[in-house]
């Protein structure tokens, strides 16, 4: 370690992560929704082997069937099974609302880091590019870019990239200058520390926390975002199995078999309650403030 | 309360709200028969320039034709038209002149005077006109060399080539709804939205909130329809739409056209009359030989065995109709698979297809892509269509766009394996010239025409026996030329029929309509309808 980093303090507690673990154990709402995530999780990586049926194979002869044995969650409008497709579908959906965000937190950070560090015209200019995204709204900047891109599972990554990346910038920025204010920055600049160095280990620790419940917040979003672009049909493609897709191929037949959308919407809200709730519990690890409430 | 749990709140909402989709509610009142359309708003109440067809549902109510079939039917044969606007006719022996004498006292709405030879003279040459966007001009300027009065009561039509069913193809038609040329001199384009007919129904107002409100016409020719006011609503979103339906708001409305639309609904309410055509649309699948490996008749053969003709039209029951060739199966002309060769049967064979396909060097299988639009019965026949080719090793990766763009894309010859929807009177060739002329073939700058296979351009195709029948004015001639069409392109395989799919109203029992709907276009006169429960 270099004498620089000795000598500021990173306020940030050892073990936050043991914490956090404990605080959502403690809390039954919490632990419960923490258990509803992993559920889905295994789902989603286990898919293939615990879908009962062949997610887009169709059997022409027993459309739209109600629940049943064979068929817990009934057939769609193709004979296929209703469970098997909410079975990928969520392989879909985590896999796209996990990386989107992930990828738009790191990109969002670097740019907002660096605007709230330096300050001045690096920040003005920043901040109007922000601007201009956070103009439109994530869905409508969503339905925008898929058109011009085309549909597909990776342009609707790019897709949600473009639209969460400003968010996380403006979050990260707001938490930079805080901290840049901060008398241990004041040393480590002047105990000679470079720029990227202070940025690394002084300041991304101390917005983390901000960070990762801004995260779980739009990992939600995204889930539900990819289900919406789903359902205009910009998002996945059939015969693929996704939560939006499954509303959509329902909705012809939503009187007479409701099954297919009763479940995917089941499952979009359930996976999207989990992770904001888990990202409130979070927050209030992170922040005394709102806990003191 | 925290502000992201009340965001998440307003999220869920979002995504349940198609769910939660109910349309404003109103009293239904006795004398009044509602229609909800799958359309926006009204777009043009002229009835040779209409864009968009909902508004023909509209103006058939409005307007009378010269001629007509019995209601609820096309007119398969010539004998088969019933007078109308016009007593009688006849045509000479070339098939090039046809006499119409005009029944007398058929009144304008709206004091308009009587119809006259002058104005059916009108009517159709405003339909030559190059600078008006008429629909299906070629058609009109292709078949009319020019239309004369004689007197008030007798029109003349010369034709540029013979046409035994000139009063299906020309006459009853969108473009022949006869036209007021005083009304028409008087409002110009006001009239697209404010017409002058002689129909059973006349047009009162145009309401943006609550649609196009007709009323019944006491001097109709035939006596005054069976209800005194007609009112059409626009509702797009089909879920909208049927639940409307469900509650009792409206009367009548287009149908969904998905697998299993129409025993969902049922359950739901077991009194509703459906009311379809046969055969409705005629659904193709072209393949575009221009592109590889659909070049290879092999492939294309392989493609015909893997689909399944008759599990894609059960699944579409009862709307869907299994066909042969493209000719729909009541129309003359059409060959049914007992006169077909063996060979040319394609009884539903994906063993036959992999072994095709391994023989044109696709043992491993095959991808590419296409584009499908989202509209519901091409959706569904398509996704199926692509699981039947999945199973023989054919991978077709899918780019669902909306229906718009689908179609500008097809007209750019951007896709593979385009499928086309579309309802064709039984008017012989049209489906050939339309979609297998050298004539009709697409092009890339999108100037060209629906023949989505570049059959006669890639290979010989059918040109030579179209044009042999520019001069034919027998009816059974032509028939049996089409029937050697049929066989030719089945022998070919630019283009597969998936079946035909009917157009499909659903009507709360309380209406009757006064006959019974066995084929025709997708819209037909509601002045024999009946309120026949309050």
């Amino acid at each position: 370690m270099t004498p620089a980093a000795e000598a500021a303090p990173v306020p940030l507690e050892r073990g936050i992560l043991a914490q956090i673990a404990i605080s959502i154990v403690r809390d039954r709402v919490s632990l419960f929704f923490l258990l509803v995530l992993v559920a889905i999780v295994l789902l989603a990586i286990f898919a293939d082997r615990i879908a009962p049926y062949d997610p887009i194979a169709q059997s022409l002869l027993s459309i739209n069937l109600p629940p049943s044995v064979e068929h817990w969650l009934g057939t769609d409008q193709f004979g296929r099974d209703v469970l098997s497709r909410i079975i990928y579908g969520a392989r879909t959906s985590l896999l796209l609302g996990v990386t989107a965000p992930a990828i738009a937190a790191v990109i969002g950070t670097a740019f907002g880091v660096t605007a709230g560090y330096f300050g001045g015209w690096t920040d003005r200019i920043i901040s109007r590019f922000l601007d201009i995204f956070l103009a439109f709204p994530a869905l409508l900047l969503g339905i925008l870019i898929a058109a011009a891109l085309g549909a597909g599972f990776w342009n609707m990554v790019v897709v949600l990239t473009v639209a969460f990346a400003p968010r996380f910038a403006r979050i990260a920025r707001a938490s930079t200058m805080s901290v840049r204010s901060e008398a241990f920055i004041e040393a480590a600049i002047a105990s000679g520390m470079r720029t990227p160095a202070i940025m690394l280990h002084h300041i991304l620790p101390n917005i983390a926390g901000s960070i990762v419940v801004v995260l779980t917040l739009w990992i939600a979003t995204a889930v539900r975002l990819e289900a919406t672009l789903s359902f205009l049909g910009l998002g996945t493609q059939p015969p693929k199995a996704s939560w939006g897709n499954i509303i959509r191929d329902g909705l012809g037949n939503l009187f007479g078999s409701p099954w297919p959308i009763v479940a995917a919407g089941l499952a979009i809200t359930l996976t999207v309650l989990a992770f904001n709730m888990l990202g409130d519990a979070v927050r209030d690890i992170l922040d005394p403030e709102a806990r003191d409430e | 309360m925290k502000p992201n749990r009340r965001q998440f709140l307003g999220a869920s909402v979002a995504s349940a709200s198609a769910l939660s989709f109910w349309p404003g509610a109103h009293a239904q009142d006795g004398g009044v028969m509602t229609f909800a359309l799958a359309a926006r708003s009204p777009n043009s109440l002229e009835p040779a320039f209409v864009v968009q067809g909902a508004d023909n549902w509209v103006n058939t109510q409005i307007f009378d034709t010269l001629v007509r079939p019995e209601d609820g039917t096309f007119a398969v044969t010539p004998a088969d038209f019933k007078p109308a606007i016009a007593e009688s006719w006849t045509s000479s022996a070339d098939g090039r002149t046809w006499t119409f004498q005009l029944r007398k006292g058929v009144k304008f709405h709206g004091g308009y005077g009587e119809v006259t030879a002058d104005d059916v003279v009108f009517t159709f040459e405003r339909l030559l006109d190059p600078k008006k966007p008429v629909d299906r001009q070629p058609l009109y300027a292709g078949t009319m060399e020019s239309i004369t009065a004689q007197g008030p009561g007798t029109v003349v039509f010369k034709l540029k080539r013979p046409d035994p069913l000139f009063c299906g193809t020309i006459l009853y038609t969108r473009g022949g709804c006869i036209v007021s040329r005083k009304a028409l001199a008087e409002r110009g384009d006001k009239h697209a939205t404010n017409p002058i007919g002689t129909g059973a129904y006349e047009f009162d107002r145009i309401d943006p909130a609550k649609g196009v409100f007709l009323k019944a016409f006491a001097g109709h020719w035939e006596g005054p329809p069976g209800v005194p006011e007609l009112r059409f609503s626009y509702i797009l979103d089909t879920t909208a739409r049927t639940l409307a339906l469900l509650a009792g708001q409206v009367d009548m409305i287009e149908g969904v056209r998905a697998p299993g639309w129409i025993p969902s609904i049922q359950a739901r309410k077991k009194d509703l009359q459906f009311d379809m055509t046969a055969p409705g649309s005629i659904n193709t699948l072209h393949m575009n030989m221009t592109r590889k490996p659909f070049d290879d008749i092999r492939v294309r053969q392989a493609v015909r065995y893997a689909i399944d003709k008759d599990a894609l039209s059960k699944s579409l029951a009862p709307m869907g109709r299994p066909m042969v060739g493209i000719m729909a199966p009541t129309y003359a002309g059409a060959v049914t698979e007992s006169e077909l060769p063996p060979e040319l049967r394609y009884k539903y064979d994906p063993d036959r297809a992999k072994k095709l396909l391994a023989e044109a060097g696709f043992a491993a299988g095959l991808s590419f892509s296409n584009y499908m639009s989202t509209r519901e019965d091409y959706s569904s026949n398509m996704l199926i269509v692509q699981e039947q080719l999945r199973k023989v090793g054919m991978n077709m990766e899918m780019s669902m766009i909306d229906h718009t763009t689908y179609h500008l894309n097809n007209r750019k010859n951007l896709n593979t394996l385009v499928m086309f929807s579309s309802s064709y009177p039984p008017a012989l060739t049209q489906i050939f010239i339309d979609q297998l002329a050298k004539e009709s073939e697409v092009k890339s700058d999108g100037s060209g025409g629906i023949n989505f296979s570049h059959y006669g351009a890639v290979m010989p195709g059918i040109d030579s026996t179209l044009a042999a029948l520019d001069n034919e004015p027998s009816f059974d001639a032509i028939v049996k030329s089409v029937q050697q069409m049929e066989i030719q392109v089945l022998r070919d395989l630019p283009v597969i029929s998936l079946g035909s799919l009917s157009y499909v109203i659903v009507r709360n029992p309380r209406i009757d309509l006064g006959y019974k709907v066995r084929s025709g276009y997708a819209y037909w006169p509601l002045k024999r309808a009946r309120i026949v429960k309050a």
